[in-house]
């Protein structure tokens, strides 16, 4: 699926930018993996010190076996998901909306658009050493009479992303009130 | 003595097998159809079909040397006598 066909754009409608989090938030997944990873090597070298019997067991060595491939495909398909999850989740930024896409887990999906001339009020943050240092953050979108914000998680560049959407708002809220008058 | 045959550790494993296959579906079902059918999506699917296909090829190659029909003993009596001691 392409982008122009998730959103159906309107003849005047250009994307500005397509938005994800910020790699390193996947980064942190990925060591995360190599950790679980790295553990069943480590019990290996552990028996194989301490209990080598059990390494040769005729019964003990194919249970070992079971268990080892179990752990290995459960961690490559836990990694994978939260692949899934990283990369499916996206905001798409035109001139006309801002559309939320967002993956939760394998079984929920949430698409969300808000036109840009209803929003009010946009906020950027950067919280934390890693994203201070790597400039990433939360961008929050703020529309009149909604408690609801619709927010950027974890994108590079909030600050930027912030400016642009406030000089997209004014461009749109020009081209609505001259197709009023 | 009561015993079963290694064997029957393979029934779970198969189980193991089918619920990784089920999200391995679940998960490439997803990028096929909500990913951007750009580059990185192929390389993704193709990284993760390869790195299955190696644990599984090792997993087959490593558990085929074994001998599945070897039994375990549990310890407890068959028949119903010995427990009594008769």
């Amino acid at each position: 699926m392409h982008l122009g066909s998730l959103i159906k754009q309107k003849s005047y409608e250009r994307i500005v930018a397509l938005l994800r989090r910020h790699p390193f938030v996947f980064l942190k997944d990925a060591a995360l993996f190599l950790l679980l990873a790295a553990i069943p090597v480590g019990i290996y070298y552990a028996l194989r010190s301490q209990a080598p019997d059990l390494l040769a067991g005729p019964v003990s060595a194919p249970l070992l076996g079971l268990l080892a491939s179990t752990y290995a495909l459960g961690i490559w398909v836990f990694f994978f998901t939260q692949f899934v999850d990283y990369y499916l989740d996206a905001w798409i930024l035109t001139n006309d909306r801002i559309v939320n896409v967002e993956q939760q887990g394998l079984f929920s999906r949430t698409v969300s658009e808000l036109d840009l001339y209803k929003i009010q009020d946009v906020t950027s943050e950067v919280h934390g050493a890693i994203p201070t240092l790597f400039n990433y953050g939360n961008v929050h979108i703020q529309t009149a009479g909604e408690e609801k914000r619709f927010v950027f998680e974890q994108v590079p560049n909030p600050h930027e992303i912030r400016k642009q959407i406030m000089d997209l708002v004014d461009e749109d809220r020009k081209h609505h009130s001259q197709a009023a008058t | 003595m009561f015993s079963i045959p290694l064997s029957i550790f393979l029934i779970p494993y198969a189980l193991v097998l089918f619920v990784f296959a089920l999200f391995s579906l679940i998960n490439l079902f997803h990028l096929v159809k909500f990913g951007e059918g750009i580059f990185p999506d192929f390389i993704a699917t193709a990284a993760y079909l390869g790195v299955a296909t190696l644990i599984l090829f090792v997993s087959w190659q490593y558990l085929s040397g074994f001998n599945w029909k070897e039994t375990i003993d549990l310890g407890l009596p068959t028949d119903v006598n010995q427990l009594f001691g008769q």
